[in-house]
């Protein structure tokens, strides 16, 4: 990289890129392309498609995702600060996001009556984000690795207990008890986000506000990543006990990250409050936590683009598959592109479909001319596509016990299909399989598509870690034994 | 290394494309109703069983004029922040007329604002917090009466029809319950009684016996317990028995369930009395048809929680009709019809109709006593007049 | 203090039930870390496995309110399938979702045990249906019967609870300590490297870690069935977490320090309830608990493992 500043090697600057770019396959290719503009202009890119979304969709809902993915990923970036730069397994990152939410509800509404400018809120959310950070964060120090998780796990549901409980607090000098929290019916009607005479009031305009502290905080930490703290927090976290026989203040290392994270949290919490215009105990819960660790590990622990990657992601595919014939469009896709990813040669997919195709119009037929009366039709829906294979199925009476039962021998049979060495025995025990895979599908999967919209995000982090372990974007780590 | 390839490529491939084919998928104008609830996560149970009444609604409507209303469901999981992106799916739709929920009170709060912008009607069967209809949400209604009506009422039962002075107040941290201990409290000591304490407890637990050891050692002549999970209720009234203590177990429709409070209390829940805002559905003789028919394709446990949003969805739907013969069909013109709403009769055996604020008129209780293992109306209880038929479990 | 010291034995018994379900999954967390030092999040999904298997062969044996056979034999077959039922799933969840990921790096299992328990928990509402479900105990033990000491009772499903985990503890310890299998599986948890080089099968005793530590983990949701009757598709979230907590708080890795940590828990959570505040329950015994860590950091038991460069 050419901003080099004095001192520094060029040979040890330009180590990433020699590293990367030389390799081969997509990596090499990736590398190269993103060699091709220098780095502001990637930014440049990001903002200009960032921007651009609402100008190209007048769909509420569209931009209230993409709003949702920008604030998830300012969270994640947060928790990559902890957990992907200083190693620490954080469990109780939300508290501080719901620190950041409930303070600017005290400060921000007609609960306390106090009304601050929310520029001034924003800051005093973030000291104190901090200051909470450095709080937990001291004493857990003295804890290893997954005592840490502990504390912090701990912290994090008393957090939600007590803004659940305090609603009855006895403070002297008030006769009746004082309602701290709200409890869980929260602190509603907060003010709008307004800044420098702007006031956020639609969808867009909030859209556009975190967009622009997504962009804010990604250039915060990546100019912190590339800097001399940066590097130290990538030591630490490559090898902790070298780190320290080099020298370096490593419990002051960790503080710092945890504070950091813990400000962007409070940060983030703030924004999100302003955005929902109340604030509740319900919006902090583990789910969340969940959520963002899924985040950061899928796009790769210590990368920010594949922070933004894995937001994408985890925010997205589970709203697109709120709509059942997208999610059941998307669920043959999917089956039919994995197929021929990895059937070779080529022909053998399409051998595969054919006879799974002949396999269920030969089905039918035997199992109707058996026992007719067991059998009956779904109703008709919207898509063509759908009505045919729900035609070529036999569906039985009771399409629902069946399916469950189906639903419990589908799982089996996969796990095992995959086991087999043999691909001539799996191109076989594949044809059952399929018709069973589309079999439950119309029968149960797509009659409860919030449940199976969670199943299916389950499935995949399972199968995205087997195959990416390092998450889509992280480097390969090598580990010294 | 090329299946890695797509791997990694893959998820970002199918969020593009489906965000670029989601636009063909507006099919051939479909009459939408959403509805929004929890239905995964920990409050899975009462999110599923308000979804399959609902959808019995939708059936029932189709069946009777011939339409194809399309239920949306928009699962929420009770967290305000997915309920509002859930919301906005259901604005954005174009062919949702109406919608049924948000079933929690929370929920309502951050939403109330979007769907009133929209003038998006919704209806909740289980959103009991009276500010929600004192506010700027004014295509908000509901089909059970508030804490405010409930919590007082139950209150009042206490102390003058059962004669119990001193009383011990326990909640589950659910916003349904909270609202009402809450509501009750402030009306007991009204009265003129003694609050000797109030406690929460969460809805996963499964252990009361300290609870109610120290209950006991109190001095409460009652507990007033309106918990949503009637487990919890027979679990109380289990240790209530099992140490001997003569304590009063007052709770609310959470309760009013006979599988698991009376069943499940192996006999224990005798004598205990549950207030609710709805008639036992199953005494209701006008209802029997519909409850045979959810029985049929659901299943035969169900709570007081369901019914009131297969009374919910109907309204919708029957708005949505009249103002479809009216020849306009738009959400504004259901809006109005949804308050014009006067149903001589719905599922709950009671009329419905709203007052200007959106809460449901006629809002009445009804206290019932575990009398022989059965839900048994207790008559000096009722302010309003009673439904049709007594109640048998 | 009167009232205290005569609630005391009571809320100990509370407390030991409570202890005695937490400590049961709190040493399958530990045996798993042990060997392989990951932080198993689909155990509590498990459990609430275990519990379903059980009200399964209750349903199946009790069909109109009468036992098929004496109630007894329904309590052993409930416990045994439950054990076999769970031991083989989380055989099969190491091989599937673990096992490809032996040598990435922590975070990476732990996503995907994360996705696991999303798959359990979710495929047991799709089939089952997310409502509530109860242990008609009741008809395998008379609700009366039980023991007393003057003003305190110990019910018999209680005494039923700590007298298994008893046992089970027992065994287990017994096979950790006495047999071939229990020396290979501290080796591993040593040093897996060096156990290899001395010619233990890893895979198998990994398995076998697998298979023992979710088979307490059924037995645990039975138990809880049995005392607390209610079952249903989420329960294994709550019951995980504070399992996992009880196995860091004895220290992580450490088998006794499990039991230990388990049977705190369970007495802070009760004494919490009774003598202070039920609200704060929570909130109190993680105070508790971080106090523990913070005066023993390393666990109740936690060995100093020194460091290899």
């Amino acid at each position: 990289m050419s901003k080099d500043k004095i001192g520094k090697d060029e040979w040890v600057a330009s180590y990433q890129q020699r590293s990367t770019a030389g390799s081969e396959g997509w990596r090499g290719t990736l590398a190269r392309i993103t060699t091709l503009l220098p780095t502001w202009a990637w930014f440049a890119l990001i903002i200009a498609i960032g921007v651009a979304i609402p100008l190209l969709t007048s769909n509420n809902f569209a931009i209230r995702v993409a709003g949702n993915i920008a604030l998830m990923a300012i969270l994640a970036m947060g928790l990559n600060l902890v957990v992907g730069y200083a190693g620490l397994l954080d469990l109780g990152f939300i508290a501080f996001y719901g620190i950041g939410g409930y303070i600017y509800a005290y400060l921000s509404s007609d609960f306390t009556g106090i009304h601050l400018p929310t520029l001034v809120t924003l800051v005093i959310v973030i000291v104190i984000g901090a200051l909470f950070g450095l709080l937990l964060g001291s004493p857990s120090l003295r804890l290893f690795g997954d005592y840490l998780a502990i504390v912090t796990l701990g912290f994090g549901q008393i957090f939600v207990q007590l803004m659940t409980s305090l609603t009855r607090v006895n403070i002297p000098g008030q006769e009746r008890p004082v309602n701290l929290t709200g409890g869980p019916n929260g602190i509603v009607n907060l003010d709008s986000f307004s800044i420098f005479g702007f006031t956020a009031s639609t969808v867009t305009d909030y859209y556009y506000v975190l967009l622009v502290f997504m962009v804010i905080i990604l250039l915060v930490v990546y100019h912190l990543n590339n800097s001399r703290l940066g590097r130290a927090w990538r030591s630490l976290r490559e090898d902790e006990l070298a780190a320290d026989a080099m020298g370096m203040p490593t419990r002051r290392l960790k503080l710092l990250a945890f504070a950091l994270g813990a400000a962007i949290a409070g940060l983030s919490g703030a924004l999100f409050a302003s955005w929902q215009g109340a604030v509740f105990p319900g919006n902090f819960d583990i789910a969340l936590l969940i959520n963002v660790y899924a985040i950061i590990v899928l796009g790769g622990l210590g990368s920010l683009p594949g922070v933004i990657l894995g937001s994408i992601v985890m925010v997205a595919i589970p709203e697109v598959l709120r709509n059942v014939e997208l999610a059941g469009l998307l669920f043959y896709l999917l089956i039919i592109v994995t197929l021929i990813a990895t059937l070779k040669p080529r022909w053998r997919s399409a051998a595969l479909f054919v006879a799974v195709i002949v396999f269920g119009l030969i089905l039918k037929p035997i199992l109707t001319t058996i026992s007719p009366e067991s059998f009956t039709t779904l109703e008709a829906t919207g898509s063509g596509f759908v009505n045919l294979v729900r035609g070529w199925l036999a569906i039985p009476i009771d399409a629902r016990a069946v399916g469950n039962l189906a639903f419990l021998a589908l799982v089996l049979i996969i796990l095992l299909v995959t086991r087999l060495k043999d691909s001539r025995v799996q191109f076989i025990a594949l044809i059952p399989t399929l018709y069973l895979l589309s079999f439950v599908w119309e029968t149960r999967l797509s009659q409860e598509p919030s449940v199976t919209r969670l199943l299916f995000v389950g499935v995949l982090l399972i199968v995205l870690m087997i195959y990416r372990p390092n998450g889509l974007l992280g480097q390969r780590r090598v580990e010294v034994v | 290394m090329k299946f890695r390839k797509l791997m990694m490529v893959l998820p970002v491939f199918l969020v593009v494309l489906s965000i670029v084919i989601a636009p063909t998928f507006a099919q051939s104008p479909v009459i939408k109703v959403g509805i929004l609830g929890p239905f995964t996560g920990p409050a899975a149970s009462v999110g599923t069983e308000q979804l399959n009444w609902a959808k019995l609604a939708v059936s029932d409507f189709n069946d009777a004029t011939g339409w194809t209303v399309e239920l949306v469901e928009a699962d929420t999981q009770l967290d305000p922040a997915i309920a509002v992106t859930a919301s906005e799916s259901l604005i954005a739709d174009a062919d949702v007329y109406g919608v049924v929920g948000p079933a929690g009170s929370q929920e309502v709060a951050a939403v109330g604002q979007m769907f009133a912008d929209a003038s998006l009607a919704h209806i909740s069967g289980s959103a009991t917090d009276p500010s929600l209809t004192q506010g700027d949400f004014n295509t908000f209604f509901r089909t059970v009466p508030t804490d405010a009506v409930q919590g007082p009422s139950d209150a009042n039962f206490i102390y003058n029809v059962l004669g119990l002075t001193k009383l011990y107040v326990i909640d589950d941290q659910s916003s349904y319950s909270a609202g009402l201990a809450d509501q009750a409290e402030e009306a007991f000591i009204a009265a003129g009684g003694e609050i000797i304490g109030r406690e929460s407890v969460t809805q996963d637990d499964g252990d009361f016996s300290s609870l109610v050891t120290a209950i006991d050692a109190s001095g409460a002549e009652a507990i007033f317990f309106p918990g949503q999970i009637a487990s919890q209720g027979a679990l109380v009234a289990r240790q209530i028995v099992e140490q001997g203590s003569d304590l009063v177990l007052v709770g609310a429709d959470g309760f009013q369930n006979i599988d698991d409070f009376i069943i499940g209390s192996a006999g224990a829940a005798e004598g205990a009395y549950v207030s609710s805002f709805a008639p036992d559905v199953r005494g209701v003789a006008s209802s029997a048809e519909i409850m045979n028919r959810y029985i049929e394709q659901y299943d035969d446990k169900f709570t007081s929680f369901g019914p009131p949003t297969y009374a919910a969805t109907l309204v919708i739907l029957e708005a949505i009709q009249r103002a479809s013969d009216a020849g306009s069909l738009s959400r504004e013109a259901v809006l109005a019809e949804v308050a014009a709403t006067d149903q001589e009769l719905s599922v709950l055996g009671i009329p419905i109709a709203f007052d200007e604020n959106g809460d449901v008129l006629g809002a009445s209780f009804y206290m019932f006593q575990v009398v022989d293992g059965a839900f048994v109306l207790v008559p000096s209880a009722t302010a309003m007049p009673e439904p049709e038929a007594t109640e048998e479990g | 203090m009167d009232t205290f010291l005569a609630q005391l034995p009571q809320q100990i018994i509370n407390g030991l039930t409570l202890g005695a379900v937490y400590a049961l999954i709190a040493l399958g967390y530990s045996m798993v870390y042990g060997v392989l030092q990951l932080l198993n999040f689909a155990h509590g999904d498990v459990y609430m496995i275990g519990a379903f298997i059980g009200y399964g062969v209750m349903v199946a044996l009790i069909p109109d309110g009468a036992p098929l056979i004496a109630p007894v034999f329904i309590i052993i077959l409930m416990l045994l399938l439950a054990m076999l039922g769970c031991g083989l799933l989380g055989v099969a969840i190491e091989q599937f979702a673990y096992r490809p990921l032996r040598n990435s790096p922590r975070l990476a299992p732990l996503i995907s045990a994360l996705g696991v328990s999303f798959f359990l928990q979710n495929a047991v509402q799709l089939t089952l249906t997310a409502e509530f479900r109860n242990y008609q105990t009741e008809l395998l033990i008379p609700p009366g019967a039980g023991f007393d000491f003057g003003d305190t009772r110990l019910p018999m499903t209680r005494a039923l609870v700590i007298v298994v985990t008893i046992i089970l503890m027992i065994v287990l310890q017994y096979l950790v300590r006495r047999t071939k299998l229990g020396k290979a599986m501290r080796a591993v948890a040593i040093d897996r490297e060096a156990a290899a080089m001395m010619g233990v099968d890893v895979d198998r005793v990994i398995v076998a870690t697998f298979f023992i530590g979710s088979a307490l983990a059924g037995a645990a949701g039975v138990l809880t069935g049995v005392v607390f009757t209610r079952v249903w598709h989420f329960m294994g979230f709550t019951a995980g977490l504070k399992g996992f907590t009880a196995a860091v708080v004895g220290g992580i890795g450490n088998i006794p320090g499990a039991m230990l940590g388990g049977f705190l828990l369970g007495l802070t959570e009760s004494f919490a309830v009774g003598f202070i505040s039920p609200t704060y329950r929570d909130a109190i015994a993680f105070i508790v608990l971080v106090i523990v860590l913070l005066v023993r950091p390393r666990g109740l038991l936690g060995a100093r493992i020194p460091q290899k460069v």
